[in-house]
């Protein structure tokens, strides 16, 4: 009787001695240590390249713990506004004005950029292979038009690369909305590599971010080929943004612009520039801070201004001077 | 002396009665059986006696203190029931039996010795580190009796004891409620449907009939009645019409009965009722002797014997007292007494031997 | 890092996580069951109705909500438990106790209403023929308890919302799958998912063989 109430005993003693065990181990993990939290869009996450970005910060900012919490655009940024964030790191230069003018971001910092790309079936039915984004969309909706049957397949979901794909068809003189409605086009409603999945097995055409297409290209995930050729309209750039701490209650600015004064250095700008070099043979970043920094004429710069920059009293700027808090030398204009 | 008393008691569930005023006195030490259709009332009976039912009216009495409204639970500590269907703890059959014990607090040694000694009465020695529930239908019964017994309670009640039971776990039932009844003035009290069984082991049957006890008295007559009444048109023995006078006397506390028959003949009953009656007397109640013999007995009668009838083992004797009564003797006792046709016998026989009804 | 001391450390994790919500929602649904089971009041069949239907909370929008209350403007923002295990072990641990409670009261309910007679036959008073329900019951308060564990183990949405699914502090099994899938480490996701089912089935199989001794131990 006694040895059988002990057994019970013993059964919660392990419950807490375990759960006991955990805390004390999480505890150890967090203690004297500063949680830095990155609020992210999962298409960045997914590519893997914040985790060799985090692993480097750590190795030498010891007593940082980095934490990316990644969802869509949208939500990343209301948890920054929230205060669940301490930095962002997005790919939507509308959103991220928006964010700064009413008052949550400030420094802003583009940090790298890559382009879009239009992928399809290696028959290429619509025949866009080598041509811009614009004649590309011109000659799918021809060709679906003509077709009658699914041609291509867009996310609808409203994320980064939904966003990028309104103002494609805009660009190509579409009208979004009005040929949602038409037969050829599915919505999958879901994330870029499922939506790669889906244009795989029907044979369909659609935009997609270069990170996940390349990733799920290596892994023999996908048969579908880059078609068209990098050109303005299709370029997507990664920025940095510090949640301002005087609209936003705790959020950790000191610590925030250590680590985004650590990502434009040159050290981690090579990391990023690196990143899946190896893997993909195709670099799925371009470091952004020394094409800005130079200035140099170059189409890439003009495109990335003209994309990414916003206009204050006239002039473009990275990060318009009123959003600049504290000097931490991030800008030479 | 009683040790429980109902009076007028009604109880049910859920708003329905099941019992609709029971009167019933069940003596200390008594087997008495409940006999009756499914749905008469019998297991509610059953439970209200053992204190698991609260009566909606009426009275209850144990050891003549009235308990109908407060301390039931003394119920629960010396009455113990034991289920129509065998159910048990899930653990074995020693941890089941020793359940009462140790929850009146009884020091394990004793304990320990209680449990083997009750299993031992109950043929189940050995089955003491079984589960209680993977064991066969007989012995199943044989451990529910068992934990009833362990606690040596001063009533037991059982609902339907003998149901399927295998010949063995019969045998050894029956043999424990006797000994139980005789040595340890455990008071029994089981519902059945087995009638025999009740005869056999009970020394009083009620029979209860929706939801009240429709008679009460005797085993062997109330048996009888029961046989007649289900036979239909086969005859009962001994039953007559008579008068009855209500008379108080000193040899019966609650008075006795003067029974007034046709042409004339007087017998004394026990009871309390007044007017036209039904009376039986049981043939094997009767004693038949040459001489008129000095006994406790208040009803003996001189006659012939007009009829000799044997039977199995037994023989019939018709004797004419001015009604014709037949008694039941053994062949044996024939050929003791050398009884002839036209012989004259004496007829003699308790007054608590007649039901009246 | 090596992947397969990855792969431990989350698995450790979620054990960790989940065992403690399991333990808090026993700690809170059992007695609620067992009084739900046992007690007879009016207005039970609602209380009932609402913890059956409670278990069908989406996690997805029980994690929204617990992040609203959460979030550093929310209500409960001072707390700062938001991307830390506790918050995961809260939200799991609000998401498994009706089941805790649904299927304690459940088998309680279900215990042949004879033992409950039998045990006050035998000369048990109240408590102690409630304690005898009680012990009939353990199959079902184990099930009970080892179920919530199994959804919270197995849950993804309350996770993803209120732990973040940080390496190394709130990855656990299920955000880790959900991301090698969308990342397209299919065969690391499904290798993550046998890791959950073997881990599930090693526990799960283990309390059913306790079973029978845990319910002989109780009988004292």
């Amino acid at each position: 009787m006694k040895r059988e109430r002990k057994t019970l005993a013993a059964i919660f003693v392990v419950c807490i001695v375990g759960i006991t065990t955990g805390v004390v181990i999480y505890t150890g993990q967090t203690l004297g240590k500063s949680l830095l939290t990155v609020s992210t869009t999962t298409s960045l996450f997914d590519t893997g390249v914040l985790d060799t970005l985090k692993t480097e910060y750590e190795a030498s900012h010891p007593d940082i713990i980095l934490a990316f919490i990644s969802a869509g655009t949208g939500i990343a940024i209301t948890h920054a506004k929230n205060g669940d964030a301490d930095l962002i790191l997005v790919h939507s230069p509308s959103h991220e004005k928006a964010f700064m003018d009413e008052g949550f971001g400030v420094n802003r910092k583009i940090l790298a950029y890559n382009f879009f790309t239009i992928v399809g079936p290696s028959e290429d039915p619509a025949n866009i292979s080598g041509v811009d984004a614009s004649t590309a969309l011109s000659r799918i909706y021809d060709y679906g038009q003509s077709l009658n049957s699914s041609i291509w397949v867009t996310r609808d979901d409203n994320s980064g690369t939904n966003s990028k794909e309104k103002q494609l068809w805009a660009a190509a003189g579409f009208d979004y909305e009005t040929i949602k409605e038409a037969d050829w086009l599915v919505s999958s409603g879901t994330g870029m590599g499922a939506t790669l999945r889906m244009a795989t097995e029907l044979e369909l055409y659609t935009l997609s971010d270069i990170g996940t297409y390349l990733k799920f290209f290596a892994d023999g995930l996908i048969d579908l080929q880059q078609l068209v050729v990098p050109s303005e309209s299709l370029l997507n750039v990664y920025s940095a943004i510090a949640v301002n701490a005087s609209r936003v209650e705790g959020a950790r600015f000191n610590l925030a612009m250590d680590f985004i004064a650590w990502l434009v250095d040159s050290s981690a700008q090579e990391t990023i520039g690196n990143f899946g070099l190896e893997d993909y043979g195709q670099a799925l970043f371009l470091p952004a801070v020394g094409v800005i920094e130079s200035q140099t004429s170059n189409e890439i710069y003009g495109w990335i201004r003209s994309y990414a920059f916003f206009d204050y009293d006239g002039t473009l700027y990275e990060c318009p001077p009123p959003w600049r808090e504290g000097d931490y030398g991030l800008y030479q204009s | 002396m009683a040790i429980i008393e109902l009076v007028d008691l009604r109880a049910g569930y859920d708003g329905q009665l099941a019992l609709k005023g029971v009167n019933l006195e069940i003596d200390q030490g008594e087997i008495l059986s409940l006999i009756g259709p499914n749905g008469a009332g019998k297991t509610t009976l059953l439970k209200t006696i053992g204190g698991l039912i609260s009566p909606s009216s009426g009275s209850l009495v144990f050891r003549d203190t009235d308990i109908t409204d407060t301390n039931r639970e003394i119920l629960r500590e010396n009455a113990t029931l034991v289920f129509q269907n065998p159910v048990h703890f899930g653990t074995t059959v020693y941890k089941n039996v020793a359940y009462g014990l140790r929850i009146r607090g009884v020091d394990e040694s004793d304990v320990d010795k209680r449990v083997k000694e009750t299993l031992e009465l109950l043929g189940l020695s050995g089955f003491e580190s079984r589960n209680a529930r993977k064991l066969s239908g007989g012995e199943q019964r044989r451990v529910s009796l068992a934990r009833a017994v362990a606690i040596d309670s001063s009533i037991l009640l059982l609902d339907e004891p003998g149901a399927d039971l295998d010949l063995e776990s019969k045998r050894i039932v029956e043999e424990t409620l006797r000994s139980l009844s005789k040595d340890r003035g455990t008071t029994v009290v089981m519902a059945t449907h087995d009638m025999f069984q009740a005869k056999t082991l009970a020394s009083r049957i009620a029979t209860v009939q929706d939801g009240q006890i429709e008679r009460i008295g005797r085993a062997s007559t109330v048996f009888r009645l029961e046989l007649e009444s289900r036979i239909g048109d086969h005859p009962v023995l001994n039953r007559f019409r008579a008068q009855a006078v209500w008379i108080e006397s000193d040899w019966t506390k609650g008075g006795h009965l003067r029974l007034r028959l046709e042409g004339g003949l007087t017998l004394e009953a026990t009871g309390h009722r007044d007017g036209d009656v039904t009376i039986i007397i049981p043939p094997e109640d009767i004693i038949i002797s040459r001489q008129a013999v000095l006994s406790s007995a208040r009803n003996s009668l001189k006659g012939s014997v007009i009829n000799i009838e044997a039977s199995n083992s037994s023989v019939l004797l018709t004797v004419d007292v001015g009604i014709e009564l037949v008694a039941q003797i053994t062949e044996d006792s024939l050929k003791r007494l050398k009884i002839e046709k036209g012989d004259e016998v004496f007829v003699t026989f308790k007054a608590s031997s007649v039901t009246v009804y | 890092m090596t992947l397969a001391s990855e792969i431990v450390e989350i698995t450790l994790r979620s054990l960790f996580v989940s065992g403690f919500a399991a333990f808090i929602a026993t700690l809170i649904g059992l007695p609620i069951g067992v009084l739900v089971g046992l007690r007879k009041f009016r207005g039970r069949p609602l209380v009932k109705g609402v913890f059956n239907g409670m278990m069908a909370m989406p996690t997805v929008a029980l994690g929204l909500i617990l992040y609203l209350l959460f979030s550093q403007t929310g209500p409960l923002g001072f707390l700062q438990l938001l991307y830390s295990p506790y918050a995961i072990i809260v939200g799991q641990a609000i998401l498994v106790v009706p089941i805790m409670v649904s299927i304690t009261t459940e088998t309680i309910e279900n215990v042949d209403p004879s033992i409950r007679e039998l045990a006050l036959t035998l000369g048990a008073d109240e408590s102690g023929a409630r304690a005898a329900v009680l012990r009939e019951s353990i199959g079902g308060i184990l099930l009970a308890s080892s179920a919530s564990f199994s959804r919270a183990i197995s849950e993804l949405g309350v996770a993803l919302m209120l732990g973040g699914n940080i390496v190394g502090l709130t990855r656990i099994l299920t955000t880790a799958i959900a991301l090698e899938t969308a990342r397209g480490e299919v065969a690391l996701g499904i290798g993550l998912a046998v890791v959950l089912l073997v881990v599930m089935l090693v526990i799960n199989v283990s309390l059913r063989l306790a079973e029978k001794r845990v319910r002989w131990w109780l009988w004292q």
